[in-house]
């Protein structure tokens, strides 16, 4: 017996192949985005481990100074004094590859001393096809591995040019790495090797980047690390490798956070489409389901039945799903990677990572999606009186019915959603699920919306004749079909308002902020290969020649340095700030007279998001690792940036000084020019300079601007999946429609037969469609204004840690409404041509 | 690791350290997978003709103390000390420390490449170090390698004061202030003692070498032929009795120790020729006071070169060499690798007619294997037979290499 009911459905399903095609559809784009999404982020993350691990080696701990690194003569210690033997000096830098060809590539310079390797890095292993001890070691030579090497057309006994901040020399391909195993291979895809004495001298920088140690995890280890400490001079820190990267992969997790959430968005669509599919084939078996009942099948029998249904539809669907997202996932790294060395540090990723989690994480949301949106329908076909299932009516008037229950359950949740955005928390996962039931919440209002706006609208829509009135009517009169498709539709649309709104205020607030905090006219710095690096040094010759050039009235120098605070990676920043800079900073915290003493007095000027994530505020202290050691800094004031979502510390250049003796060195140059000189000529003629070397200098302007490139690229993954979300949500509404329509084929087929012309169902279908689209849109104002809000006060603030005024034009509206009714309309194609030219008699025997 | 070991060629005593670069890549982590075996022939290694280091051709005039310390332009030295000790509850021990410099390249072609700015790191010396301890009694062997550039301290030697060293591992002489301490043994008694720290895992050695008996020129006045063509030489002197006294650590364990020590001082630019699979030497304390070198120099088919050659240094510190003729040297038992299955002789019977000796010179026990980048045996030896007649005994240090 309830075999019967499986075998008429799967009858079904193959007779209707559209609307299982749809239902797969639904589910496959949800999963496939998810499962895109993942993998982008996973393979950019995997990548970057992957090269760290390959870079670190087997190294368990490192040895890290301040922003002079770490003094070479500690290393000897090490190894001199207290005789340890697996540990490696390590310079570790970005420099651009220039071929005699010009031919060029920036690559990861990796400075180490091939003595000291075999405990760490085995492709820095000497033979055949691997290091020529005498060719590293007695000379200038760099070491790529095979692919750049063939890349860039480089072979052993080339010269290249190689340039790091400002400073160029010539070097020898010395050799050319082939190592034999795989993760090697990757590693040196972006590595150059070569001796630490000529990363001395490429760079210039005649220290160390870090030391690197290999201990074992017992008794022994941790008296050989109690040593280490014991010898380190003050101002170097000891820590496990694995913090290290961790602290780095962390700055990522808001942001990956970010675009799952997003993802999750359209897995929500395909939930939805499910919903409808899975009800419309039941509302279609109605009669059988009656019978079967009738006969003796119980409840649970059919909601099993059509659960088991759901779960071939689910496993289908979910297994197309992924291979779908893997493919588009392959397409998203490319965005994914390009953020992530815009913003937070460098990583070239080589291959796509399919992660186990990844596809257990897909299978579980597809298959549980689409089993969770099939049980409703289910259970209300199967707990239906058999009799009752035979009408159509009956469906509607309980619609509507639970309507009004929807309706208390919707302001119910809606004041859950509430009450969760309202929690002070810091929790980006509970913002995002807040989220979800600001969605949910929409969703069990919409049929009750939908009868209200159906009918406040029916008098205009039903001024364009009897097919308006037809039109009209027949919204609200298949609730069951319409509120559905209503409802993806509108989340789909209110998703995109709130995107919108929410980058579009962003931007605002970031071109505030960059007129605020751009006040000098020139900005100038050494090349920084990396959004992590802060290698790059400007020349103290090109210092002193840039004073002089015509046209320039003033320099602020900049040192900036990447400091590890607690778990955390910030960028300190020394610099002697005058009255003429304070203009620059919006303070959000203290009063400004009491924020300069204080900071002209030895405190730190927080960034907003160093002081959120740290819960800091003004008056507070912070604690940095120091060149003389830890010390407990007084935070004289927090300031607006979009800077780094890591955070920002500004430190006077004379504090700086004095907590890290010996720096001098600077980063970046603010240029102030005397009235009357136009910004271009004077850059025109700082980069005339001969010390000028390959510095990176723009104008007010031109700096500006790109600050908003970046910014806009950062988006560019955000509107790609906004635009697949969309999709997704079109499917559904077209599912739904066209559900809605054929199942209408019998009233229009006896609309017919009593003259309705196919023009007129044209109209009718038309009319249909126009108006469920319009009444989408108008609910999605409401929806887009709320999870805009949330994004912005709520998830931006807890993801970044920074704040930025909502700002709402009716733009975003108007173009929610424009797309929501092109999509119903367009939904509406296919129902509309196969009804008005379809056979007026098979219509009539339809049911 | 299999396939390194069955492949890898193994090279004399000489060649270890000229192919130090080369055996660096066999010093990748022994844990890991294989690595390319080093595919340099030895011939070529050896063969090849370096017409930009110094070479040895003339016999030598050697000025002490600069003699001791570093000799740049030749392409490899070393300073290879062994001895054999007895601890004060009559624990035997025997040791080797030894520390090898390799010219990466020559000094002309160094100054043309390297950039006047260069780094404090830049180098054109590689040194590599070895140190180990035979624990006879209970049969443990302990021993380790070290690398390092010549540069920052982490490695190098130098004259005076003496001292040669590597990371932690070091030979430190006394400190004479620049004064020549008097003309016994080229005013060397006055550099002693010397001190030999190195220590390893669990393992430690601080010893303090005094001043036995004057220093041996070996071979012609100093200058060692290795082969037929000139410049195919080494220069090479020897201390061969040096009174030792120091303490030995094996785990939470230490031992005052007293017993001999030998230096091997070598340094040359091309030493081996290459109809040669690799050497047997010996270095031999006896009781009645005299010391015996000997190397046998062995060809493929495992005879003996014509250019093996020793000395014999009497009580008083006369030394006479011995040419190839003058001694017979024959492998008896063998100890077999378990590493590799390498089978050593471990036993030898030493028949030098000149001198009236016969001697059986066995190792004190098989396993005393140098597992380091290059694979050789090195360890202590027992001596017994007759020398003129009378019964005789004695300690002593045996390497083989090439097999």
């Amino acid at each position: 017996m309830s075999r019967l009911l499986l075998l008429s459905g799967i009858r079904y399903h193959l007779r209707h192949p559209l609307q299982l095609a749809l239902a797969v559809l639904g589910v496959l784009l949800g999963v496939a985005v998810v499962v895109a999404v993942d993998v982008a982020a996973g393979s950019a993350r995997r990548a970057f481990l992957l090269s760290a691990e390959a870079v670190s080696g087997r190294a368990t701990h490192v040895i890290r100074g301040g922003p002079a690194g770490v003094p070479g003569d500690v290393y000897v210690r090490l190894r001199v004094d207290l005789g340890l033997d697996s540990v490696a000096p390590v310079v570790d830098r970005y420099v651009r590859v220039e071929t005699a060809g010009g031919a060029s590539r920036v690559l990861r310079l990796l400075g180490v001393d091939p003595f000291a390797e075999r405990a760490f890095r085995s492709y820095v292993a000497p033979g055949p096809g691997q290091l020529d001890f005498s060719a590293l070691l007695a000379r200038a030579s760099l070491m790529p591995g095979a692919a750049t090497a063939g890349e860039l057309g480089l072979e052993p006994g080339d010269s290249v040019r190689a340039t790091t901040g400002t400073r160029t020399v010539t070097a020898l391909i010395g050799g050319v790495l082939e190592p034999t195993d795989a993760l090697a291979r990757r590693a040196l895809a972006d590595l150059v090797i070569a001796d630490i004495a000529t990363a001395q001298e490429v760079t210039g920088f005649r220290a160390l980047d870090r030391i690197e140690l290999r201990v074992s995890d017992d008794a022994d280890g941790a008296a050989v690390l109690d040593a280490v400490r014991g010898a380190l001079p003050a101002g170097l820190e000891l820590l496990e490798t694995e913090a290290l990267t961790g602290a780095t992969v962390r700055m990522t997790r808001a942001f990956e956070t970010n675009l799952t959430a997003l993802a999750l968005v359209a897995l929500v669509f395909g939930m939805f489409l499910i919903y409808n599919s899975v009800t419309f084939s039941l509302v279609r078996r109605r009669p059988l389901i009656g019978l079967l009942r009738a006969q003796g099948v119980t409840a649970g029998g059919v909601t099993g039945l059509v659960l088991l249904e759901a779960l071939l539809i689910g496993v289908v669907a979910t297994a197309l799903g992924m291979a779908a997202g893997v493919l588009l996932g392959s397409q998203l790294v490319a965005l994914v990677a390009r953020t992530v060395n815009d913003l937070y540090f460098t990583v070239a990723v080589s291959s796509v990572h399919v992660s186990g989690v990844t596809v257990v994480k897909g299978a579980a949301l597809g298959v549980g999606a689409t089993v969770a949106a099939a049980f409703l329908p289910a259970r209300a076909a199967a707990y239906a009186a058999p009799r009752q299932s035979l009408a159509r009516s009956t469906l509607e008037r309980g619609t509507r019915r639970q309507a009004r229950w929807l309706t208390v359950a919707g302001a119910a949740v809606l004041a859950v959603a509430v009450l969760m955005l309202a929690v002070p928390s810091r929790s980006i996962v509970l913002g995002f699920a807040a989220l979800f039931v600001l969605i949910l919440a929409a969703a069990l209002l919409t049929p009750a919306l939908t009868l209200a706006l159906s009918a406040a609208l029916r008098p205009a829509v039903a001024a364009a004749g009897p097919v308006g009135r037809l039109a009209a009517r027949s919204v609200p009169a298949s609730l069951s079909r319409t509120a559905p498709a209503i409802a993806a539709l509108s989340v789909a649309l209110a998703v995109g308002i709130a995107v919108t709104i929410m980058v579009g205020s962003f931007r605002a607030g970031v071109e505030t902020w960059l007129d605020r905090s751009l006040q000098a006219d020139l900005y100038i710095s050494a090349p920084d290969f990396g959004a992590d690096r802060t290698d790059g040094v400007l020349d103290p010759a090109f210092l002193e020649d840039v004073a002089t050039v015509h046209g320039v009235a003033g320099i602020t120098r900049y040192r900036h340095a990447n400091l590890l605070a607690g778990d955390d990676i910030v960028r300190v920043i020394g610099v002697d700030l005058d009255l003429r800079h304070y203009d620059a900073f919006e303070l959000l915290d203290g009063t400004a007279a009491a924020v300069w003493r204080d900071f002209a007095a030895g405190g730190v000027l927080a960034s907003e998001s160093f002081a959120w994530r740290r819960g800091l505020e003004t008056g507070e202290s912070v604690r940095l690792a120091t060149g003389v050691g830890p010390r407990e800094l007084t935070v004289a004031g927090v300031f607006r940036d979009y800077a780094s979502e890591q955070g920002v510390l500004f430190i006077d250049g004379a504090s700086y000084r004095r907590l890290w003796p010996g720096d001098d060195a600077v980063t970046n140059i603010a240029v102030w020019l005397a009235d009357g000189h136009d910004a271009d000529v004077v850059l025109a003629r700082v980069r005339a300079l001969p010390s000028a070397g390959g510095i990176s200098a723009r104008s007010n302007r031109g700096l500006r601007e790109a600050t908003i490139v970046v910014f806009d690229r950062t988006f560019v993954i955000t509107g790609v999946l906004r635009l697949l979300a969309l999709i997704v949500a079109f499917v559904g509404v077209t599912g739904a429609l066209m559900a809605l329509h054929l199942e209408r084929q019998r009233e229009v087929a006896v609309l017919r037969a009593t003259g309705l012309t196919p023009r007129q169902v044209w109209g009718l279908v038309g009319a249909q469609s126009g108006l469920l689209g319009f009444i989408a849109a108008i609910l999605a104002a409401p929806l887009g204004l709320a999870m805009a809000w949330a994004m912005v006060h709520v998830i931006n603030r807890r993801s970044f840690g920074w704040s930025f005024d909502l700002v709402a034009g009716s733009t975003p509206f108007l173009e929610a409404a424009l797309v929501g009714v092109a999509a119903a309309l367009l939904a509406g194609v296919w129902p509309a041509w196969r009804m008005a030219s379809g056979n007026i008699g098979a219509g009539l025997r339809e049911e | 690791m299999g396939d390194l070991r069955s492949t890898r060629k193994p090279l004399a005593m000489a060649q270890l350290t000229m192919a130090l670069a080369v055996t660096l890549a066999a010093a990748c982590d022994r844990a890991e997978a294989p690595a390319p075996a080093p595919a340099l022939d030895v011939g070529e290694l050896l063969g090849g003709a370096d017409t930009l280091h110094a070479r040895a051709v003339d016999v030598p005039a050697f000025t002490f103390p600069a003699d001791h310390g570093p000799h740049p332009e030749f392409r490899t030295e070393w300073w290879y000390w062994t001895g054999n000790l007895t601890a004060d509850d009559g624990r035997e021990f025997g040791y080797q420390l030894t520390f090898f410099r390799s010219a990466l390249v020559d000094s002309a072609t160094y100054a043309a490449a390297v950039d006047t700015a260069a780094s404090a790191w830049r180098s054109r010396h590689a040194w590599m170090a070895h140190f180990a301890v035979s624990d006879i009694g209970a049969r443990s062997f302990h021993h380790a390698e070290r690398f390092a550039r010549d540069a920052v301290g982490l490695a190098g030697a130098q004259a005076d004061p003496f001292r040669v060293w590597l990371g932690p591992w070091q030979a430190t002489g006394r400190d004479t202030g620049g004064a020549d301490a008097g003309a016994d043994g080229g005013g060397d008694a006055g550099r002693f003692p010397v001190r030999l720290e190195a220590a390893d895992g669990d393992v430690a050695m601080d010893l303090v070498l005094a001043y036995g008996k004057p220093m041996v020129l070996q071979g012609d006045r100093g200058l060692s032929r290795k082969g037929p063509e000139p410049g195919n030489a080494s220069y090479y002197y020897s201390f061969t009795r040096m009174p030792t006294t120091g303490t030995i650590r094996i785990g939470d364990r230490s031992y005052g120790v007293t017993g001999l020590s030998w230096l091997d001082r070598e340094w040359s630019t091309s030493a081996l020729s290459a109809d040669l699979a690799g050497w047997d030497w010996m270095a031999l304390q006896l009781d009645d006071g005299t010391e015996l070198m000997l190397y046998r120099l062995r060809r493929h088919d495992g005879t003996a070169g014509e250019f093996s050659a020793g000395s014999f240094v009497d009580a008083d510190g006369a030394s006479v060499t011995l040419a190839a003729g003058d001694f017979a040297m024959t492998p008896m038992d063998t100890w077999r690798s378990p590493l590799d299955g390498t089978a050593y002789p471990v036993t030898w019977q030493v028949a030098i007619p000149r001198l009236a000796a016969e001697l059986t010179v066995s190792a004190a026990y098989g396993a005393q294997e140098m597992d380091t980048a290059v694979r050789y045996w090195e360890g202590a030896v027992r001596i017994i037979g007759t020398r003129a007649g009378a019964p005789v005994t004695g300690r002593g240090y045996l390497e083989m290499t090439g097999y």
